[in-house]
C-alpha cells in the first residue's frame, strides 16, 4: 500500500469512528447535538417541498442545529412515512407528514393490503401550514360559477370529467366528498399530480379540475387562463376575496392539505417537548413568514397536543368515507 | 427588433460580475453531477436551492438553470470512456461512443459531444427565445391520446435502432415493459407485483437497472480478460475530431438539435426519448446503417446534441406556462416562487429581467461549458490509463453511491446488482440491453396515456384516430412497420431468387415443398 493510499484509508477510518461516536453522544440529554433530518415523502419541487424547505432554513436559530431536507418519494408518500416510522426514535429523523398519513393506512386495510405504516407509529410535533384547493375551469368554459357547473352536471350525469392527482390520492377523496355533498355524478380521470391537472384543464382534456390555492393557481389566474369557481377552505382566501368557499355555497365540504411534523412513536418525551418548543419558534420566525407569504402558502400553526385530537377526529371521519367508497 | 433589444437588456442583466459568477458556478456543478453516474441535475439543483433563498431571483435561476443544462454536457463523458451513462439521457451515447473509445478515438468522441452540445444548446436557447409562447400552446394540445401515439411511435423507432436482430430488440422491449409494470398503478391504486413491499410501490428503479445493465455488467464482462491497454500519450491532434469527423457530424448535430428541442417541449422523459429518436434518424439516413454501434461518430453527435436541445425545449412549458414537466424544472420553479416571481404566461411582462436575464445567461453558459469541457477531454482521457484493478472498484463504488443517493434505498442497490448479472448474461447471449432501459421509461407513460385516453372517450378507441396529431403519429408508426416488413420480405425473396439460381434449394423452398 502506498503512502497516500494508506493515509486516505486512515482518514476514512477516523471519519467513521467520529461519526459513530457522535451517534452515541446523541442519545444524551442536550438534544439536539447534531443536524436533524427532515424527510419529505415527495420528490423535490412538489407542494410539500415548498413548505418543508423554507421551514428547514430557519431551524438552526430555534433548535441550535441545522435541519437537512431529504426527499424520500414513492407510493403517494408511503415510502417516506414508512422510513421514518421505522427509524430510530431519537428525534433526529422527522417526517413532513401530510393527509396521506390518514388515508393510506386505511385504504391499505380496506383493500386487504398490509399497511406500510400505522397512525400509532407517529407522534405529532405540530402543524405548520394548511393548503386549501380551488376548483378551476378553463377560462373559455361556459361555467361562470360553481352553481352553474353543479346545475348542468345534475342534468347530465356522467357527462363531464374531472381530473384528480391519482386514485386514492387526497384530491380524489376531496372530489368524492364534493360529489356526495352536491349529489352530482362526474367521471374521474386520475393523473399524476398538479402539473398534469393544469395541462388537462388548460388543454380542455377535462371539464374541471383543481389547483393548490393560491400558489399553483396564481400565475394562470393572473394570465386569465383559468377561472376559479370555489375554494375548499373554511373561509375565503385573502388572495381571492371574490371566490366563495364551498361552505358558503351550501355544501358542507372543506378539504385542505395539512403540513405536520411527525417523529416516530417511542421518542423520549423531553425530546418531543424540545422539538415542539422549537417548531413554535420556527413558525413564528419572520424570515419563515416572509418566505411563506411569497410562496402563497398559509401558516396555520397548531400545537402537537391539539393536532393529536384533531387527527383522531379526522381519522374517524375519513375512515367512514373510505369504507363507503371502497366497499361499494 | 424588439427581441433584439430585450436580449441586449438580458445581457446587461446577466453580464454583471455576480451573475457571471453564479452562471459559472452553475455550469461547473452541472458538469460535475453530469459526469458522476447516478447523481443527476435534480440532485444538484435541490442541494443548492436553500442557498438561493437569499439571492436575487434572476441570479438564483441563472445558477440553477446552469446546473440543469450543464449536466447534459457531463453525461456523455462516462458513457464514452467506460460505457456507463453519467445521466439517463446518455444511454444511447454508450453505443458508438464507447466503441470509439476502444478504438482509441475517445478524444474525438468527447470533443464532438462537447461541440455538438454547444451548438444544440445555443440553438435551443434561440428557439426558446423566439418561439416560446407559440410552442407552449402546442404542448397543451398534447392530451393523453397524443401522448399515447407518441409513445407508440417511440417504441417502433426503438425496435428499429437496435444494432442487431430486430427480434431480439423486441424481446428486450417486452422485458422492459414487463419490468415497468411493477409498482402501484396510478389509475386504479392497485399494487402490481410488489409482493407487499412499499419500496417497490414506485416500481423498479429505472436508474438502478440502467446502472446495473451498463455499469456493473461492463465490469463483469471485462474482468474475464486481462487487457493490457496500450496507452498512447495522446497528442492534441489525436484528441480533436478530424475534418472528416466534422463533415459527418454536422448534419446529425443540426437534426439532433431540432428533434431534441421539439421533444423537449413535451411532458415526460423528453431528454431520454430525444436521444434515441435522434440515433434512429441518423441510422436511417446513414449510408452505412450496419456500422452503427461499431463506433460511428454520428451516433455520438446526434444524441448528444438532442439531449442538450431538449433542455431548452423543457424550459418552455415551465417559463411560458408555469407548468414544470419534470422534477428538475419544478424545483427551479420553487426557486422563483420563493422570490415572488411566478413563471407562466405573464413572466415576460411582469419580470422581464428574469426572463431575458436567464435567456442571455444561457448563451453565456453554453460558451462557458464549451471552454470548460474541451480542456477536460484531455484530462478525462487519462482515466483510461488507470489500471483496471483500480478503475473497476472505483467505478463500482461510484455506481453504488450514485444509485443509493437518489432514493436512499437499499432495495435499489439489490436491483442494480441483479441487473448487473442479468446484463452480463444478456451480453453473453448477444442481446443489446438498451431497449430494456428505454422501454422501462416509455412503458408507464404509454399505459397511463392509453387508459386516460380511453377514459376521455368512454372506451372508444376511435379517439386515437380522430384527433389529427395523434392520427398522424400513428400513421407514421404504421408506415415504419409496413416499410420494415416490405424490406424483410423483399430480402427474403432476393435470397430465395439467388439460391434458386444457384440450383440449390433454400430452406424456405424446402419447407414450402414439405407442405
Amino acid at each position: 500500500m502506498s503512502r497516500p493510499t494508506r493515509s486516505l484509508v486512515g482518514m476514512i477510518l477516523a471519519l467513521t469512528v467520529a461519526v459513530g461516536e457522535s451517534m452515541l453522544v446523541a442519545e444524551g440529554a442536550d438534544f439536539p447535538t447534531k443536524p436533524i433530518t427532515l424527510v419529505v415523502p415527495f420528490p423535490p419541487g412538489g407542494g410539500t417541498d415548498t413548505v418543508g424547505r423554507p421551514l428547514a432554513s430557519v431551524a438552526h436559530q430555534h433548535l441550535g442545529q441545522p435541519m437537512v431536507v431529504i426527499n424520500k418519494a414513492g407510493g403517494s408518500g408511503a415510502v417516506g412515512a414508512q422510513f421514518v416510522a421505522n427509524s430510530r426514535p431519537d428525534g433526529y429523523t422527522i417526517l413532513h407528514g401530510l393527509n396521506a398519513l390518514t388515508e393510506l393506512p386505511q385504504v391499505d386495510e380496506l383493500l386487504g393490503r398490509k399497511p406500510a405504516f400505522r397512525k400509532e407509529q407517529f407522534i405529532p410535533i405540530g402543524q405548520v401550514a394548511v393548503t386549501p384547493f380551488a376548483m378551476m375551469v378553463n377560462v373559455e368554459s361556459r361555467w361562470k360559477t360553481f352553481q352553474e357547473f353543479v346545475a348542468e352536471a345534475k342534468q347530465k350525469p356522467d357527462e363531464f370529467q374531472y381530473a384528480s392527482a391519482g386514485v386514492y390520492s387526497t384530491t380524489h377523496f376531496m372530489w368524492e366528498k364534493i360529489l356526495r355533498a352536491t349529489g352530482i355524478r362526474v367521471r374521474h380521470m386520475p393523473t399524476t399530480g398538479g402539473g398534469p391537472i393544469m395541462v388537462a384543464v388548460l388543454g380542455n382534456h377535462v371539464d374541471i379540475g383543481h389547483c393548490v390555492a393560491p400558489a399553483v393557481c396564481a400565475p394562470q389566474v393572473e394570465a386569465r387562463k383559468v377561472r376559479l369557481l370555489a375554494i375548499t377552505s373554511e373561509t375565503r382566501l385573502p388572495t381571492y376575496p371574490d371566490v366563495p368557499t364551498l361552505k358558503e355555497l351550501g355544501y358542507d365540504v372543506t378539504h385542505s392539505i395539512w403540513h405536520t411534523l411527525m417523529v416516530p412513536a417511542g421518542t423520549p418525551p423531553d425530546v418531543v417537548a424540545r422539538l415542539r418548543q422549537g417548531l413554535k419558534g420556527m413558525v413564528e420566525d419572520e424570515a419563515f413568514k416572509s418566505l411563506m407569504t411569497k410562496l402563497g402558502e398559509r401558516i396555520q400553526y397548531m400545537s402537537g397536543e391539539n393536532f393529536e385530537k384533531y387527527w383522531d377526529e379526522e381519522y374517524r371521519t375519513m375512515g367512514t368515507l373510505l369504507r363507503q367508497l371502497i366497499k361499494k | 427588433m424588439d427581441t433584439l433589444q430585450s436580449l441586449l437588456y438580458g445581457f446587461s442583466v446577466s453580464l454583471t460580475p455576480a451573475n457571471l459568477l453564479y452562471c459559472a458556478l452553475g455550469v461547473v456543478l452541472g458538469t460535475i453531477v453530469g459526469v458522476l453516474p447516478g447523481i443527476g441535475p435534480l440532485g444538484g439543483i435541490t442541494i443548492l436551492l436553500p442557498i438561493t433563498f437569499g439571492m436575487e431571483p434572476v441570479s438564483a435561476i441563472i445558477m440553477l438553470a446552469g446546473i440543469y443544462y450543464g449536466a447534459m454536457y457531463g453525461g456523455s463523458t462516462t458513457s464514452i470512456l467506460v460505457n456507463i451513462p453519467g445521466e439517463a439521457a446518455s444511454v444511447v451515447t454508450c453505443f458508438d461512443g464507447y466503441q470509439m473509445a476502444r478504438q482509441g478515438r475517445a478524444g474525438p468522441a468527447l470533443s464532438i459531444a462537447a461541440a455538438g452540445s454547444y451548438i444544440a444548446g445555443t440553438l435551443s436557447v434561440l428557439g426558446l427565445m423566439l418561439l416560446a409562447p407559440m410552442l407552449a400552446r402546442l404542448a397543451l394540445k398534447f392530451g393523453p391520446p397524443e401522448q399515447f401515439s407518441l409513445m407508440v411511435l417511440g417504441l417502433v423507432i426503438l425496435a428499429y435502432m437496435g444494432t442487431g436482430s430486430v427480434l431480439k430488440a423486441l424481446m428486450m422491449i417486452v422485458l422492459g415493459l414487463t419490468l415497468a409494470m411493477v409498482g402501484i398503478d396510478h389509475l386504479s391504486g392497485f399494487a402490481r407485483f410488489t409482493h407487499g413491499r412499499a419500496d417497490l410501490g414506485d416500481g423498479v428503479s429505472f436508474l438502478a437497472v440502467a446502472m446495473g445493465l451498463f455499469g456493473v455488467a461492463e465490469i463483469l464482462v471485462n474482468i474475464e480478460k486481462t487487457v493490457v491497454r496500450e496507452v498512447i500519450k495522446p497528442k492534441l491532434s489525436a484528441l480533436l475530431p478530424t475534418r472528416e469527423d466534422w463533415k459527418r457530424s454536422i448534419g446529425p448535430i443540426l437534426r439532433g438539435s431540432g428533434v431534441g428541442f421539439l421533444i423537449g417541449i413535451l411532458p415526460g422523459a423528453a431528454h431520454i426519448i430525444s436521444t434515441f429518436v435522434s440515433y434512429a434518424i441518423e441510422k436511417r439516413l446513414s449510408r452505412h446503417p450496419e456500422e452503427f454501434g461499431t463506433g460511428r461518430i454520428e451516433g455520438v453527435a446526434g444524441p448528444e446534441a438532442a439531449n442538450n436541445a431538449a433542455t431548452g425545449g423543457a424550459m418552455i412549458p415551465f417559463l411560458a406556462l408555469g407548468i414544470p414537466s419534470a422534477p428538475a424544472t419544478a424545483t427551479m420553479m420553487v426557486a422563483l416562487l420563493i422570490h415572488g416571481v411566478k413563471p407562466g404566461p405573464m413572466l415576460m411582462e411582469q419580470h422581464p429581467q428574469v426572463f431575458w436575464g436567464l435567456i442571455a445567461s444561457m448563451y453565456i453558459g453554453n460558451v462557458m461549458l464549451l471552454i470548460l469541457n474541451l480542456p477536460l477531454v484531455g484530462l478525462f482521457i487519462n482515466l483510461l490509463r488507470v489500471p483496471q484493478h483500480f478503475l473497476f472498484p472505483g467505478i463500482l463504488l461510484v455506481c453504488f453511491v450514485g444509485v443509493y443517493s437518489v432514493n436512499l434505498s437499499g432495495t435499489d442497490l439489490w436491483i442494480m446488482a441483479i441487473a448487473g448479472v442479468a446484463g452480463y448474461l444478456l451480453r453473453k447471449a448477444a442481446f443489446d440491453p438498451a431497449p430494456i432501459v428505454l422501454a422501462m421509461v416509455l412503458g408507464p407513460m404509454m399505459e397511463q396515456a392509453l387508459r386516460q385516453g380511453l377514459m376521455m372517450s368512454r372506451g372508444e378507441f376511435g379517439i386515437f384516430l380522430s384527433r389529427p396529431i395523434s392520427a398522424t403519429m400513428l400513421a407514421v408508426a404504421g408506415l415504419l412497420l409496413v416499410g420494415h416488413l416490405v424490406s424483410v420480405i423483399r430480402r427474403a425473396h432476393a435470397r430465395r431468387g439467388t439460391t434458386r439460381a444457384e440450383g440449390m434449394p433454400s430452406v424456405f423452398v424446402a419447407k414450402g415443398g414439405g407442405k
